[in-house]
């Protein structure tokens, strides 16, 4: 009886992520032609299957910034107060924070979830307050859900100024150094690099650095040094590599970019 | 130690326990990102698609009812997220990445030479969109053929043919290129 086309898929993928065909697999098949025939397109296929792999091998280890992770925070905490508006008799028992252990480390898990819980509130106050006022007499307006991180936002009121515009990049270089919420000094960090290069750069983030205590914050600036190679910042890194407080994640950030640097 | 399943943090989700959609953020994250990237050479972009993903999927929440793999329901959200933003780019005039960008592929080090990559990601492109899917999903996501079948809205038989077809497909366009390695 011959195969069925099925039976012959079936075994086809069925060998597609062993290490070859070995005795114990032999093909099915009435003739020898058919399984010498069946045998070829299986290896055909486990080729083009295991090169498939290599054509993804740099994107399959590649890591999102932790940016995504505490810009996503952010909006879920938003999320979760407006719910909270919305029904206020909902238990939240084991709520928010009751995820938060597997965060990659402690202290960058504390951090971050404070920072959810006030960041969204914060950052409204700071950027869309105006447009939030209630309307006289009228109930009080509840804002959209937002699906864009707080630099998205931040680009986007600074669309219309222009790139490179000097009062823009002071303002967006004095929230850096001073607003006091991290996730606007991360968003002001991130429209910064797009908005600016070189010492216009480089001032506001040695600036930044040398009193940064957030350690998320902290590691996007240590990142941003190496993508944007700021070679005059290298100095204020060695200095940074060793302070004894320093965590572990933005020291391994520091080494990566100092060889980036090469210095 | 996960001791919640997908679907039942997701059901509770959807009953209000919006915090533990932080957990499935955890536990999939990473590989949407690669999902999104594998599409789009923007990190940025790929990194914001997460976010709407499960800012989506917290919009969407009561529409799951347990009875789909959580798996599939959320690539199925995260496929017609990307559909959107390529609308969009193309509306904009911008620039639509093509699957698996050259500048982000290896380079050296790695068994098959660079310009057989090369080959290869020409044969991919040449796909059909469809047959280009298939193989995405199985071979890149790791999705279980049963799961990609229910995605897919068709049989696992039915998708097993597909992906012998589009590998049969793929591998004849990459021959006709030149030799095999």
């Amino acid at each position: 009886m011959t195969l069925r086309p099925e039976d012959r898929t079936e075994w086809i993928l069925s060998q597609l992520e062993g290490d070859g065909l070995s005795e114990g697999q032999a093909p099915p098949g009435d003739t020898e032609m058919d399984r010498t025939e069946l045998a070829r397109e299986a290896a055909g296929c486990q080729e083009a299957w295991r090169a498939l792999g290599q054509l993804d091998e740099r994107i399959a280890s590649e890591t999102p910034s932790p940016r995504m992770h505490s810009a996503f925070q952010a909006q879920l905490a938003d999320a979760i107060l407006r719910d909270s508006a919305r029904h206020p008799s909902r238990s939240r028992h084991g709520g928010f924070l009751g995820w938060v252990p597997s965060l990659r480390s402690g202290v960058l898990a504390a951090a971050t979830a404070m920072v959810a819980l006030t960041a969204l509130a914060l950052w409204r106050w700071s950027v869309w307050s105006p447009r939030e006022v209630p309307a006289k007499g009228g109930p009080a307006r509840v804002s959209e859900p937002s699906l864009r991180s707080a630099s998205s936002r931040l680009g986007a009121v600074l669309a219309g100024i222009g790139k490179g515009d000097p009062a823009t990049v002071g303002e967006l270089g004095r929230a850096l150094e001073s607003d006091s919420n991290p996730n606007v000094r991360l968003a002001a960090l991130a429209v910064l690099a797009e908005q600016s290069t070189g010492s216009g750069l480089e001032g506001p983030i040695a600036r930044a650095l040398a009193k940064e205590s957030d350690p998320l914050v902290r590691l996007e600036l240590i990142r941003t040094i190496g993508e944007r190679r700021l070679v005059q910042n290298a100095a204020i890194l060695r200095h940074l590599a060793h302070d004894p407080s320093l965590d572990d994640l933005a020291r391994d950030e520091i080494a990566r970019v100092m060889t980036r640097l090469g210095s | 130690m996960q001791s919640n399943s997908d679907r039942e943090l997701m059901l509770a989700v959807g009953r209000g326990r919006l915090e533990l959609m932080g957990v499935l953020f955890d536990r999939h994250h990473q590989r949407m990102y690669r999902f999104f990237r594998r599409t789009n050479r923007d990190r940025e972009a790929c990194e914001d698609l997460v976010q709407s993903l499960f800012l989506r999927m917290l919009e969407y929440r009561t529409s799951y009812e347990g009875r789909a793999a959580f798996i599939t329901w959320m690539y199925r959200i995260a496929i017609g997220l990307r559909a959107d933003h390529a609308r969009r780019q193309r509306r904009q005039g911008t620039d639509v990445s093509p699957d698996l960008h050259e500048e982000e592929l290896p380079g050296t080090g790695v068994a098959v030479p660079e310009r057989e990559l090369a080959r290869l990601r020409a044969a991919l492109r040449a796909l059909s969109p469809e047959d280009r899917e298939v193989l995405m999903l199985t071979k890149f996501e790791g999705l279980a053929y049963r799961d990609v079948a229910e995605l897919l809205g068709c049989t696992t038989g039915a998708l097993k043919v597909r992906v012998h077809r589009a590998l049969k497909e793929l591998r004849g366009r990459y021959v006709s290129a030149g030799e095999w390695p």
